[in-house]
């Protein structure tokens, strides 16, 4: 009976396990009097331990999607799931916990709270959630791995750009997550220290095997994911492994570089 | 008694609303500095398109114009709302009917350009730093300026404030010095909370981790993000707070005066008048008639011109005329509350005794310069005569205005029999008892007689009565004070919207992110009543040095230290109360904002 529900590709080659999924998203604001549709049905998956760039010119729905996939907002339809749990029907302090154990966030301006230390920052998350104590330790590891040993005691304004982006993507990881969702990562910073930091999260997603889904407008950004999708008109219009020689015209094909 | 009492209260509400507005003042400061903070972007926008500096200027100006209008307007009428709910009140409890309500038009037009006034020097400084916005600054992030040189600034103003409330004041310039001391301060205060909050938070943040957690110490923490700001909601509180002891010392002072007088001079256990002249040898009757009652001392009551040196046309002054015997130090019952070297009971009793002397209550001698061995013009039957004064005493009978002379020159001042007795029971008899044989033994004098302790109730229920309106006010004061961290919380809030969001981001929930606004709220009342208890205290001796002057009763403060143990104590409750709103804003808010959406 169970062979006969199931779709044969599943069956046959079994897919890696998804981290994140997104399932016939929709959603419409009401701007000025007028609807605007910023998602419609749109389909995704993210297997684990992939590096997935979201590219798309501004007003594609690139924000709303990732609004979405990290439930801050709600869609009007279709759903959600992380690590495969459903999460359309679940309360504000539950998606918060989720948010706080499963998700990641890094974002363009850092968004690091300027009266606490770096060490501070990076630990707020665990705190949050009750596990400072098993967090000392990450904390150590990941310090060293992002090589901010040193700066630990300092406050952000003492950090530059690309100082504070590590400590943000420290307290990122700090509880361990399914997915880090990363908004224009390197949007602001110069683009050598961009660099240094995109590859931080390649090698991560590579040697720590995280998952990342990084929202970005910069062709050279979306060139260190493992694949690229394409948003146009809050729709999915095409997509391009980055590995292949076909990568670089696609980029131009939707993006116009 | 009554005007004496009327005075204080009116100084000490001249006192409150000069303080409430300047409350009012320095919030209205606090809010136009925010909401220029705020519009950075679209005052420099303006600067970039098309309006110089002094247009800019004049716009931030205008708005505070607008503001103060519209706040005059709903002053108003909540003014003659509430006046108009406590004259129907007061009707209904003294049992009058409610007719007609005057709206003093005088005050009216000043409280109204005094509140423009107040809202445009209130927007000044604002206005000021909304035209120096540099028309770059529309495509940078908005950032909170804190003044340069304020903290060295405060700690002078803070100085200055304590000088001025430990001056030696004399006479009506205490009310200047109370007003001037109340004003350095509290704007000492406000600019130097910035560097008190520091020390205060060491203390503060471990107990608020313990109760509310992380967000505890967020929330503590951001108490510092917007010190300058914050350090005016202090203010606020500081002198809600500083008033309310301050003043509360002066009536708790007042009230001590008066219990200590009538626990002193009302001596006796029966009060007795009748609605009828009481006959001649009522004593020596009372005395045959009525075992239970031991001793019966007369006590005359008159209305006399008194004619003090600098005022040529005299005044109308009390003068209780009373039986020398009842103050015999070896004998009587009776006593009398001296001023410190203005004789004893001695010389009283031989002054009452040779007749033609007086003794003068102490506001005589703080208005009118009478002391003892000096010679008082008073009007008799034979017209004006100089008598001797004999001692000063504690006296609030009459508003203070007051000589006491003896019975025996009765006949000087329109003769008749007293006008009240004052008498003791016999030992081991009950008063009650008394009581009634008394009234029983005259049917034909229809006698009133109050016990003692009814006779003190009744003195001491009409001058709280009188204090109970002051209470009101005070209670208002902290009222408005707490509005006032209300407002600062929520515009703390909307320059931080940003940061909330992002906490909400990182896993944050809504109840955390309500605890962050609470606790700091409370840090911000909790520090503002701590200093507001220390201005309290450093005000209510100058405060009670005006008071005396203004009402010529001799009055010490008394620190009302279970108010002061209240206060401390219900100080987080406040702070919670007033970031009730806010903290409900705050947790609304949407985590999307944290990402850029809207």
């Amino acid at each position: 009976m169970e062979t006969l529900v199931k779709p044969l590709s599943v069956e046959n080659t079994p897919q890696p396990e998804a981290a994140l999924e997104a399932k016939g998203l929709s959603k419409r604001y009401r701007l000025g009097g007028e609807t605007i549709v910023a998602l419609s049905g749109l389909e995704l998956t993210v297997p684990k331990g992939q590096f997935l760039a979201v590219m798309g010119p501004s007003g594609s729905g690139k924000s709303t999607l990732l609004h979405l996939l990290g439930l801050l907002d709600s869609a009007d339809a279709g759903s959600v799931e992380i690590a495969g749990q459903p999460t359309a029907s679940l309360s504000d302090d539950a998606l918060t916990m989720l948010r706080r154990d499963k998700l990641g966030f890094v974002f363009q301006s850092f968004e690091l709270i300027p009266n606490l230390s770096a060490r501070e920052n990076i630990l707020l998350p665990a705190e949050v959630a009750g596990r400072r104590a098993n967090a000392e330790k990450t904390l150590v590891k990941l310090a060293s791995a992002l090589g901010i040993e040193e700066r630990l005691t300092h406050r952000p304004a003492q950090l530059s750009g690309g100082q504070q982006q590590r400590v943000a993507l420290a307290r990122a990881l700090i509880n361990d997550p399914v997915v880090i969702l990363a908004d224009e990562p390197t949007g602001n910073l110069d683009s050598h220290t961009g660099e240094e930091v995109l590859a931080l999260f390649g090698r991560g997603v590579r040697e720590e095997g995280w998952t990342v889904v990084m929202v970005t407008h910069d062709p050279k950004a979306a060139l260190h994911a493992d694949r690229i999708v394409f948003l146009r008109d809050g729709k999915l219009v095409g997509e391009t492994l980055t590995n292949g020689a076909e990568a670089r015209s696609t980029i131009e094909r939707f993006v116009g570089v | 008694m009554a005007t004496g009492v009327v005075d204080t209260l009116q100084s000490g509400l001249q006192i409150l609303a000069a303080t409430l507005i300047a409350m009012g003042g320095f919030m209205a400061y606090n809010t136009f500095a925010a909401s220029v903070l705020e519009r950075q972007r679209e005052f420099a926008l303006l600067r970039t398109v098309c309006l110089t500096r002094r247009q800019v200027q004049r716009l931030a100006l205008l708005e505070a114009f607008l503001v103060s209008l519209l706040g005059i307007v709903l002053g108003l009428l909540l003014g003659v709302g509430l006046s108009a709910a406590i004259t129907y009140f007061n009707a209904v409890s003294l049992g009058f009917e409610f007719r007609t309500l005057v709206v003093p038009l005088r005050s009216v037009v000043l409280a109204s350009l005094v509140g423009v006034a107040v809202s445009l020097l209130a927007g000044y400084l604002p206005a000021r730093s909304a035209s120096k916005t540099h028309p770059l600054a529309a495509s940078r992030a908005v950032s909170d300026p804190s003044p340069r040189g304020a903290p060295r600034l405060g700690w002078l103003l803070l100085a200055a404030g304590v000088a001025a409330s430990v001056a030696p004041w004399r006479g009506l310039t205490a009310l200047f010095g109370a007003a001037l001391a109340m004003g350095l301060l509290f704007a000492g205060f406000s600019l130097s909370t910035p560097a008190l909050l520091k020390p205060t938070l060491r203390v503060l943040t471990p107990i608020l981790e313990r109760v509310f957690g992380l967000a505890g110490r967020l929330g503590s923490s951001f108490s510092l993000r917007n010190a300058t700001r914050n350090g005016v909601a202090v203010g606020a509180v500081v002198v809600g707070m500083g008033l309310t002891i301050g003043v509360g010392a002066m009536v708790a002072g007042i009230n001590a005066a008066i219990r200590s007088w009538v626990d002193t001079t009302i001596v006796g256990d029966l009060f007795v008048t009748a609605p009828v002249s009481f006959p001649g040898g009522f004593a020596a009757e009372v005395a045959a008639r009525v075992p239970e009652v031991a001793e019966v001392s007369g006590v005359g009551l008159r209305i006399v011109r008194f004619i003090p040196e600098d005022t040529p046309t005299g005044r109308s002054v009390a003068l209780i005329l009373v039986d020398p015997e009842r103050f015999n130090p070896a004998s009587g019952f009776g006593r009398f509350q001296f001023i410190p070297e203005q004789g004893d009971a001695n010389d009283a009793y031989r002054a009452l005794s040779a007749g033609g002397q007086v003794l003068a209550a102490n506001t005589m001698r703080d208005r009118y310069g009478v002391s003892t061995g000096d010679t008082v013009t008073l009007r008799t039957g034979d017209g004006y005569a100089d008598f001797g004064v004999g001692g000063v005493v504690v006296d609030f009978t009459g508003g203070g205005e007051t000589f006491v002379g003896s019975l025996r020159d009765a006949e000087r001042f329109g003769g008749g029999t007293p006008d009240l007795f004052v008498m003791t029971v016999a030992p081991g008899a009950d008063p009650t008892a008394a009581r009634d044989a008394l009234v029983g033994a005259f049917p034909e004098l229809y006698l009133d007689v109050t016990l003692n302790q009814n006779y003190r109730a009744r003195i001491l229920e009409l001058t709280q009565q009188t204090f109970t309106t002051t209470n009101g006010l005070l209670v208002l004061a902290i009222f408005i004070a707490s509005l006032g961290v209300a407002n600062t919380l929520g515009m703390n809030l909307s320059s931080r919207q940003h940061e909330v969001a992002v906490l909400r981001t990182l896993g944050l929930t809504q109840r955390g992110v309500r605890r962050v606004v609470t606790a700091e709220g409370i840090v911000v009342l909790v520090l503002g009543t701590l200093l507001g208890v220390l201005t309290g205290l450093l005000l209510s001796q100058v405060i009670t040095t005006g008071a005396s002057a203004l009402t010529g009763y001799r009055i010490t403060p008394v620190y009302p230290w279970r108010l002061i143990v209240i206060a401390l104590v219900a100080s987080p409750l406040v702070g919670l109360l007033a970031s009730l709103v806010p903290a409900r804003r705050a947790a609304r808010l949407s985590p999307v904002i944290a990402l850029g959406g809207e």
